[in-house]
């Protein structure tokens, strides 16, 4: 039996028990309707046919027109809850009491059989161990999604997990009150587990990873960002035991050495996304056997490096030939990178899309130029504080004919020019979303002018600390500044966005005339 | 050439690139493979909903194959839109509206199926359960006390 068969046979039979009706007055129904055309649907097509009802107003009325119609449309209501947004606290009570009704046989239908997704994260803030604790009753979970609901503990969500072998999703980003009670519980009765986003579950601990790895072999995305307890002992055995990981994400995870990072790249052979940034401790000998022979990765897709201090140009040669498709790459503050490294990415070619430079301040012109001549399908690239760069590499840039978005924040050497090349570029169909010229010093207001005038879909422009853009006419177009922000910070903050850029273009064509 | 026959014995002859749109001839053809002239009964379906799916194959013959994402539940929300041909071909009484959603579905040309659902759901939308049982001539076999705890059922719902 297929799982849609089975599934559907789980609700119809939750369905039949839970309706309290006269099945005579039901059987004559139907006799009077035998010449309705409609009736000659089975219930797998109305099935399809009420899948294409988005709202739940058409769903509710068409599971209120009659039995046979109530099933196949009710299941849409709740195969995915999405709680009202209106008054989100009666919303998530509401649910609640009625999962609990259900428990003591008194609702139409066994709602909590149908409920194959939770995702609350809209309701985030309310959610809380008594409300999450009424899912308990449901047995099909397959996808749970608890991102930001900070008001949970471990005892709710034990309670539910208990219930559901077949979760294979868990979400539970930034729910830092969790400890490693959760890994062990999914490692005990979550076998087909694949995806576990736990960034910023910051109690976790080697014990608990080390039991998912040994328990839930199908893991393919793991994201334990800034879980710094967990080291090499863990994370090795989760290399070792599960070989389908595509995603891992390890970002703050200051414990883990060269010696798992090298594993990474010699075991993984499906891995598309690896995030090792703020890993102070990775040097080049990481990376000492990475070799196409000994593994490809041509899946890897997306590489963050951030703050990985002491990499060399060395490991990004040896990176990118093994994994000769990337197409991020996040580079900032890998202080030691020269234009070396961009010989070596030059070589992903129109694979390349993304790519984020900041703060490796060894870069220089030529560097640019190389990853502009080959790498013409970048998108997005970002610059920041590489204070050698000058005029030179956004001319290059300019040329990039996919280019949606540049960083130049801190680029000093930049000047009117470079803007006006960006300004003037035909390369790109004036498709410029995102421009970063904070602290770019030497621009002016005419340059800034003609960039707005001629790339109308910007919608991103940051001009703080400018000095030609420190004028109260200018600043009332732009965002407040964030509320973190010091006094000082707060007098430089300029950045236009949204509709405010349009505004500041109306301006500056206003005082223009 | 494929030559089909209705289950009341009526023959369409038609090229073979019009009969693979359905999912289930195609295979048929494989397994019959290179002969000449193959002669296929579809017992299933009367010669007046024959020819109209068949006019349906015929004007979507060129059309790209449809990839398995098309055909995924989950994406089907974002894609409500008919064609216009489609819309037209489609304005027929229910009852045929309904024998070529049953005939798409048993030949499996997805594409059929899933316009012939749009315009049934779009029958749907925008009404209120009378107003359904009317459009379909169906019976309400509810009482008001059960549709109104249904109703208190899924007041928790966002209006999508």
């Amino acid at each position: 039996m297929s799982n849609q068969d089975h599934d559907a046979n789980i609700i119809s039979n939750a369905f039949l028990q839970g309706l309290k009706h006269d099945r005579n007055h039901n059987t004559a129904a139907i006799k009077v309707n035998q010449y309705s055309p409609i009736h000659s649907l089975p219930p797998e097509l109305l099935g399809i046919i009420f899948s294409y009802l988005s709202k739940k107003n058409d769903l509710l009325n068409t599971s209120l027109v009659s039995y046979s119609w109530f099933k196949p449309a009710i299941e849409y209501l709740w195969l995915r809850p999405h709680l009202s947004h209106e008054n989100k606290q009666n919303a998530l009570s509401s649910i609640c009491l009625v999962l609990k009704a259900e428990q003591q046989g008194q609702t139409t239908t066994n709602y909590s059989a149908i409920i194959k997704r939770l995702n609350f994260l809209s309701h985030a803030d309310i959610l809380d161990d008594i409300s999450l604790s009424a899912f308990s009753s449901c047995i099909y979970l397959e996808r749970i999604s608890l991102t930001n609901c900070k008001n949970i503990t471990d005892s709710s969500l034990v309670e539910v997990l208990k219930n559901n072998p077949n979760v294979i999703s868990l979400d539970i980003t930034n729910v830092g009150s969790l400890s490693d009670k959760i890994p062990f519980m999914l490692s005990e009765h979550c076998l087909k587990l694949q995806t576990l986003y736990a960034s910023n579950c910051t109690q976790f601990t080697d014990a608990g990873i080390q039991s998912l790895a040994m328990n839930c072999r199908y893991l393919k995305r793991v994201k334990l960002t800034n879980c710094a307890n967990i080291s090499d002992d863990s994370i090795s055995t989760l290399l070792k035991n599960c070989p389908h990981l595509i995603e891992l994400d390890l970002f703050g995870c200051e414990k883990i050495t060269n010696e798992t990072v090298s594993q990474v790249f010699v075991k993984l052979n499906q891995l598309r996304e690896i995030n090792l940034g703020l890993n102070t401790f990775i040097t080049d000998q990481a990376f000492m056997n990475v070799t196409p022979i000994t593994l490809l990765l041509d899946r890897l897709r997306v590489v963050d490096f951030t703050g990985c201090a002491h990499l060399t140009d060395i490991s990004i040669g040896k990176l990118i030939s093994a994994a000769p498709r990337i197409r991020n790459i996040v580079l900032t503050k890998c202080l030691n990178i020269t234009d070396q490294s961009l010989m070596e990415i030059s070589r992903l070619g129109r694979f390349l899309q993304y790519i984020h430079l900041g703060h490796c301040n060894n870069i220089t012109d030529f560097g640019i130029n190389q990853l502009s001549r080959s790498c013409v399908k970048i998108q997005y690239i970002d610059v920041a504080c590489c204070t050698q760069i000058t005029n030179t590499s956004v001319y290059d840039l300019s040329l990039l004919p996919k280019l949606r978005r540049i960083g130049l924040v801190k680029c000093v050497n930049i000047t009117d020019s470079a803007v006006l090349a960006l300004a003037h570029t035909t390369a790109n169909d004036h498709m410029l979303e995102r421009v970063h010229l904070s602290y770019c010093t030497n621009i002016s207001l005419h340059a800034v002018m003609r960039l707005l005038n001629s790339c109308l879909r910007l919608n991103h422009l940051s001009l703080t600390g400018v000095n030609a853009f420190m004028r109260s006419d200018l600043r009332q177009y732009c965002r407040e500044p964030p509320s973190d922000f010091n006094q000082h910070q707060q007098a430089l903050f300029c950045v236009y966005s949204g509709d405010g850029v349009g505004r500041l273009r109306e301006h500056l064509n206003r005082l223009a005339e | 050439m494929v030559t089909l026959i209705s289950s009341d014995g009526q023959t369409f002859e038609i090229d073979a690139k019009v009969a693979e749109k359905s999912v289930l001839i195609k295979n048929m053809m494989e397994d019959i493979g290179d002969e000449a002239s193959s002669e296929i009964p579809i017992p299933n379906v009367a010669s007046n909903v024959l020819s109209k799916v068949i006019e349906y194959c015929t004007h979507h013959k060129d059309d790209p194959s449809l990839g398995d994402e098309e055909t995924n539940p989950a994406n089907k929300i974002k894609n409500i839109d008919i064609d216009e041909w489609d819309q037209k071909f489609l304005a027929v009484d229910q009852e045929m509206l309904f024998e070529i959603i049953l005939t798409a579905n048993y030949l499996d040309i997805k594409p059929l199926l899933e316009a012939g659902c749009k315009t049934v759901a779009n029958m749907i939308k925008g009404k209120s359960p009378e107003e359904i049982r009317r459009t379909f001539n169906i019976q309400n076999d509810f009482t008001p006390e059960e549709e109104s705890q249904i109703r208190r059922e899924n007041e928790w719902a966002e209006d999508r």
